[in-house]
């Protein structure tokens, strides 16, 4: 998983603490290997309709218009919970990802842990407490483990700098502020420049 | 793109700027505790806003019981108990800041149901105990306590939208859908009301709760043409609806129509806001694949 | 008639003091009011019932709004002959609020009145006595003579311009006039207001109930039972599209259905 899918879904999650947030994984169909998935990025969706089709429904088709566009392919989807303890993917988390599994034929769900958040933030040994992956096994969704963080070290200094010193989550622009406002770019490109130029220093 | 870090959009704001800020986010019931408290500790409010200093203070306090912030937590509460000692309303603070943020949720329901056998019409009473229930995620239980609470008090509607979202969450749309045509009988003009109440019908996913969601889609459109959720509902209920199967061609006819009314209007949008080319080309794509399907 | 002077000392011992006096009258009586006024304790059934009617009020109104079938589902709740709300409700012994069975009404009026009328009473009638029959000011512009009895209270003089104004009459104008600047020396909204809000909450629709609720609801039952309901939004999309599409389209889109 790249730095920048990394950064921003925790940014996302943190932005609205206080709701479920979910979103779509995507990955660069020029890099694919044979036995492991790069995720180079991620649109954050919604953080208010949770449980609701309609809008997922509207994301999906406007996105993989994008995809299509510019050469990626949806991946997965990423959750988290509004509630502390939960940490498990929900019955809509689960069909969304089932759906992904119908299209793409391959589909990773990803849970943000809020449990392990912190510790993971703080030590860049214990980054892979920040999220829990699942795959589809015979029609099931069971946790697995195996998400490899491109250059944890730098990925953590930056989410210091970004989220912890400068506040910057607040700038990111998810669906749902794109459907508030159309000029709000879901694709964050600045927020990408700006990782990309932090990683690129250390 | 504004890029503002916390600093930059605290600088030019003024002590009065500050407070109505404050205030607005009060009325509104924005939940932005970091910002609440980097106001509350960049100005000091303390001696200049007179009676209102009460209300920003458990403003404040509840902002720092979000953000777990034990000294801004007490600093609030000596000054709430100081001025008023007898107070059910700073008593529920202190509760809120001593058991519920510490999880002792079996303590905090036992203090609120003394309290609520003191005072029976305090609503903020029970949607604490509702609010403990689904923080210890017994929704069917917070469910119940709702549906009690709201035989008493009838025209909360937070609260029916709050049920509404629980309903959403247990997969009980059709009951979700009950709340929200409270929510529209109280105030039809809340094209927001129209257009949840329209993506229900749209998730329940019947033909006649299809027809329904167009017609609430609509409605919403018709009270705020710029409504974009609304408008892509719309569209995607038309198209979804032009290939039924078991329409006459005339009926078929006219949600294509509606359909790209709809699209028309939100390529318009997308065109007068000049936002970028990669959106419009989305838009296309998106257009593409479900007429493609319409061909069909 | 020629030009009529005042004596300074008019001034000093009568146009002021009833300024200050009305002034700090009213600051007194504010706190006065904050120190013995009790927050009232409302009824939960109060609660419930006002909220009910306020509720069935919204259906007879915006019911046009919601699926015919929804309507019809929250009318029998409300109406239906042997558990609806109403019929229930009505059948329910009345109690009807008794004043003088029911001190803390009592207690209420009394400290309404004490507040409010006597200090009235009180000082108008103490400044009536001491200040009568001066001429305090005039007002810098001509009035009718019809303002007569307003602003020269307690002076029949039938030669004397309108536009002066008699010491008792200052008095009223004073207190009816410093209302805003209470607001400005007491803060906003009246102080007294928000600190009473902070110290126990109101239940926020705790409506003035009608003394007998029976009646109310007997009402509210005739008027829900007599509503029709006609779906607001039968034909919204043509409407809609209609806007825009003008009128032709929308004529013939109503000629199809």
């Amino acid at each position: 998983m790249s730095s920048v899918c990394f950064c921003k879904i925790l940014m996302h999650s943190l932005k609205y603490p206080f709701s479920t947030v979910c979103g779509l994984l995507l990955s660069d169909k020029r890099k694919k290997e044979s036995n492991c998935v790069t995720i180079s990025d991620c649109i954050p969706l919604y953080h208010t309709t949770h449980g609701l089709t309609v809008n997922i429904e509207i994301a999906l088709h406007l996105i993989s218009g994008f995809c299509k566009d510019n050469n990626l392919s949806l991946v997965g989807y990423y959750q988290a919970n509004k509630h502390f303890y939960d940490s498990t993917p929900d019955v809509f988390a689960q069909k969304i990802a089932d759906k992904l599994l119908e299209v793409n034929g391959d589909s990773y769900l990803v849970m943000v842990n809020n449990f392990g958040l912190p510790s993971a933030v703080c030590d860049q040994n214990n980054i892979e407490n920040a999220l829990l992956l699942y795959q589809c096994v015979d029609g099931k969704w069971k946790s697995k483990s195996g998400i490899v963080y491109e250059n944890p070290t730098a990925t953590l200094s930056c989410i210091q700098q970004l989220i912890y010193q400068k506040q910057l989550h607040f700038n990111l622009v998810d669906f749902d502020n794109h459907l508030d406002d159309v000029t709000n770019d879901w694709r964050n490109q600045h927020i990408n420049e700006l990782i990309n130029e932090i990683i690129a220093v250390k | 793109m504004t890029t503002k870090s916390s600093e930059e959009w605290k600088a030019p704001l003024t002590k009065q700027e500050a407070r109505s800020l404050l205030q607005k986010w009060r009325e509104e019931n924005t939940r932005c505790p970091e910002k609440v408290r980097d106001v509350w500790q960049a100005f000091d409010l303390r001696n200049s806003v007179g009676d209102e200093k009460w209300q920003i203070l458990e403003q404040v306090c509840l902002a720092a019981m979000d953000l777990h912030d034990a000294v801004l937590i007490k600093d609030c509460l000596t000054q709430l108990d100081a001025k008023f000692p007898n107070s059910s309303r700073v008593r529920r603070l202190k509760v809120m800041a001593k058991l519920e943020l510490r999880e002792r949720y079996e303590d905090a329901l036992k203090v609120y149901d003394d309290m609520i056998k003191k005072d029976e019409s305090n609503s903020i009473l029970y949607k604490r105990k509702i609010a403990i229930l689904i923080a210890q995620r017994k929704i069917p239980e917070a469910i119940r306590e709702m549906s009690e609470y709201l035989k008493k008090f009838m025209n909360d509607s937070e609260a029916w939208l709050e049920l509404c979202d629980l309903y959403i969450q247990e997969q009980e749309y059709s009951k979700a859908a009950f709340c929200m045509e409270e929510l529209i009988l109280t105030n039809p003009h809340n094209h927001l009301y129209h257009q949840k109440y329209a993506e229900i019908q749209y998730t329940i996913n019947t033909q006649e709760s299809m027809e329904l969601a167009r017609s609430y889609y609509s409605q919403a459109v018709k009270l705020n043409p710029t409504n974009m959720r609304a408008l892509y509902g719309l569209f995607l209920t038309a198209s979804n609806l032009s290939q039924q199967a078991k329409y006459t061609s005339q009926k078929r006819r006219e949600n294509a129509k509606i359909a790209s009314w709809a699209m028309s209007h939100i390529t318009k949008i997308y065109e007068d806001a000049e936002a970028g080319k990669h959106q419009l080309s989305a838009l296309e794509a998106m257009m593409g694949s479900l007429q493609v399907n319409s061909v069909n | 008639m020629g030009e009529l002077l005042l004596d300074p000392s008019i001034r000093v011992w009568v146009f002021l003091p009833i300024v200050i006096i009305t002034f700090f009258v009213g600051i007194l009586r504010h706190y006065v009011s904050i120190l013995i006024s009790s927050t009232k304790k409302v009824e939960l059934q109060q609660v419930e019932d006002s909220q009910t009617l306020i509720r069935s009020r919204f259906l007879r109104e915006n019911g046009k709004y919601i699926p015919k079938q929804s309507f019809l589902m929250r009318r029998h709740y409300f109406n239906n002959e042997e558990t609806g709300y109403f019929k229930v409700a009505s059948k329910r012994p009345s109690q009807a609020p008794n004043p003088i069975t029911d001190p803390s009404m009592m207690t209420d009026m009394l400290k309404g009145n004490i507040t409010n009328v006597l200090p009235m009473i009180l000082i108008g009638g103490w400044i009536n006595w001491t200040f009568s029959g001066f001429v305090t000011t005039k007002v810098p512009f001509p009035l009718t003579l019809r303002f007569k009895p307003m602003l020269q209270r307690g002076i029949e003089l039938m030669s004397l311009d309108a536009s002066w104004v008699s010491s008792a009459s200052w008095y009223f104008l004073n207190v009816f006039g410093l209302r805003s600047i209470y607001t400005l020396v007491l803060g906003e909204n009246n102080a007294a207001d928000q600190t009473r809000l902070m110290q126990d909450q109101m239940s926020g629709a705790a409506m003035a109930m009608p003394p007998d609720p029976k009646q109310a609801f007997k009402a509210e039952w005739e008027a829900l039972q007599i509503c029709e309901h006609h779906w607001a939004l039968k034909n919204v999309e043509n409407d809609l599209i209609g806007i825009t599409a003008g009128h032709q389209e929308q004529s013939s889109v109503a000629s199809q259905t």
